[in-house]
């Protein structure tokens, strides 16, 4: 099946450059590895690593540049750019956010927010429509991290996330840690996010760490992927295993990045938790 | 409520120049001041971009110091932002930026090293395709070759500066122990090209230059000699052409195509 990984309960992490010489070396037992294929558009030697490392893990694709809500539509020539790394590499899983990075032409390196209602629902079905054609593959689609709300929406955005299933058929990649800040930073409650999700439609999950900015307004949680799972976002992490099934999931981790071995012991906590919560309930293995 | 594009439009512009009156009524944050978090967003854009060119310009970032560049990359940025996703292509107008920033008018080899440090960063993205053995000489006529082609290493880059910008370079490496090299102006042309999972960097003579831009522009053998020739009278085309192959640069040959 399109978009499962067939890696059962085995946690992958998050493939970075300082990383690609040791994970060659000494293929440690993960359970997949995922890279943005904006860093392997080029045909230097990153590519070369890839095509040889994929050849002991499966690999996920996690698109940061899709710009799936932008309203202009999505750049054709980057989608075309994309599709052929996808041929190349066979990915198990591919994804990219809720979220848009280019008006005007400009390109802004970060994850922007959208309100949510029918227009935009418009857009980003139509833009999911257009990149799922031209990858001949079903994305998932992940819920951002935020730090504002743009007036003028009329739906939550798991609500936003449910239509757009319905709408394209997509999958979602379940990031807990942004669901996490966001819930801290837009003041809504993290459980009732999870209750209005899609039953069925989760594909993946994230898991990263946040820092906490102290400002004048009070704490405002940055999704800077630079230390540890929190405790607390673990806690959500099981009770989202518990509703949604075990689902592949990945440890992000970009900035400060700690020597492998902590990676690759927060994919094996990860098994953990989620084995744990499993045996609270009755979910079986989603792959 | 403007439509989903003006939105967009409006708040890209605020991130960028960093007024978000335009798009303050619009945030909808619970006991926050918009501006605040809209700064998070700003934030995020310039220190992921300065990182990005501090990483294809770690020479320029060791001469002017980090806090200088980071002063310059954020004008810089403001005034050329990325136009694509893929970040590795992101810096090329800094060269010229460098060039005409005021700040920057006392260190007039700086311009050119961000040139060096851009071609090698090209030169890095690039494929290594499969050399021509030179045996695929001694198939062609030589009046055949002479009106052909040679197609040469993708990677292939050529840096033609008045100052000694190699050795600027090579001094500004993180284990270096050269000396900063005198500023005297002096001619350089530096071939780069990626070998292995790194880059080479040779310093050649005009003629030789000549003849591998020439040919690298496609170029017809004979009309790049001549090129090369008028600048150096003792140049030895063979000599050269065979050292070519030596260095696995050649990757094909053409025949012209024949003239009715």
């Amino acid at each position: 099946m399109i978009g499962t990984l067939s890696v059962c309960g085995s946690s992958g992490i998050g493939l970075r450059h300082p990383h690609v010489g040791e994970m060659r070396q000494r293929r440690p037992l993960v359970g997949f590895l995922e890279v943005h294929p904006e860093n392997y558009m080029h045909t230097g030697p990153g590519l070369d690593d890839l095509e040889d490392l994929r050849l002991s893990y499966p690999l996920s694709l996690h698109s940061v540049g899709l710009s799936l809500a932008s309203a202009e539509g999505i750049c054709r020539e980057h989608l075309n750019k994309f599709n052929r790394l996808a041929n190349k590499l066979q990915p198990r899983l591919v994804s990219a956010h809720l979220a848009w990075s280019m008006s005007e032409g400009v390109y802004l390196n970060d994850l922007l927010p959208l309100p949510y209602n029918t227009e935009s629902l418009d857009v980003v079905a139509s833009n999911v429509d257009h990149a799922q054609q031209v990858l001949g593959r079903r994305l998932l689609i992940e819920n951002l991290s935020a730090y504002l709300a743009l007036s003028g929406s009329r739906m939550t955005e798991a609500e936003f996330l449910g239509e757009l299933v319905r709408l394209t058929g997509c999958g979602l990649l379940l990031d807990v840690n942004n669901v996490y800040v966001s819930a801290h930073n837009l003041s809504f409650v993290a459980l009732e996010y999870f209750n209005q999700l899609p039953q069925g439609a989760i594909g993946e999950i994230h898991l990263a760490g946040h820092a906490i900015n102290q400002t004048p307004d009070g704490a405002v949680l940055i999704d800077d992927h630079g230390s540890r799972v929190p405790e607390a976002v673990w806690q959500l992490y099981a009770e989202a295993v518990s509703r949604f099934g075990q689902h592949p999931t990945l440890i992000e981790w970009d900035a400060d990045l700690p020597a492998l071995d902590v990676l690759i012991g927060e994919a094996r906590m990860a098994d953990q938790i989620a084995a744990a919560s499993l045996e609270g309930g009755h979910h079986a293995c989603a792959a | 409520m403007p439509a989903l594009h003006e939105l967009q439009a409006a708040m890209s512009r605020a991130i960028l120049t960093g007024d978000a009156r335009p798009i303050g009524r619009h945030i909808e944050v619970i006991g926050a001041d918009p501006s605040n978090r809209l700064s998070i967003y700003r934030n995020n854009t310039f220190v992921s971009l300065t990182d990005a060119l501090m990483a294809t310009f770690p020479a320029v970032v060791r001469i002017v110091d980090e806090r200088f560049f980071r002063y310059m990359a954020h004008t810089f940025i403001a005034a050329r932002p990325p136009r694509e996703p893929i970040l590795s292509n992101y810096g090329a107008e800094l060269v010229s930026f460098v060039g005409s920033f005021e700040p920057c008018r006392s260190l007039p080899y700086l311009s050119d090293l961000a040139r060096l440090e851009w071609a090698i960063n090209e030169a890095g993205l690039e494929s290594i395709e499969p050399e021509l053995p030179v045996a695929a000489l001694a198939q062609i006529a030589p009046d055949v070759l002479a009106a052909g082609s040679v197609r040469l290493q993708p990677s292939l880059r050529l840096i033609v500066s008045r100052w000694p910008v190699l050795a600027i370079w090579q001094a500004n490496q993180p284990k270096s122990t050269t000396e900063q090299p005198t500023l005297e102006r002096s001619a350089t042309r530096v071939l780069i090209r990626r070998k292995g999972n790194g880059v080479a960097m040779d310093l050649h003579t005009a003629a030789r230059a000549r003849l591998l831009h020439s040919l690298r522009q496609g170029a017809a053998v004979e009309v790049a000699m001549m090129a090369a020739v008028i600048r150096d009278p003792h140049f030895s085309i063979t000599g050269e052409l065979l050292s070519f192959f030596a260095e696995d640069l050649v990757t094909g040959l053409t025949a012209a195509e024949p003239q009715n």
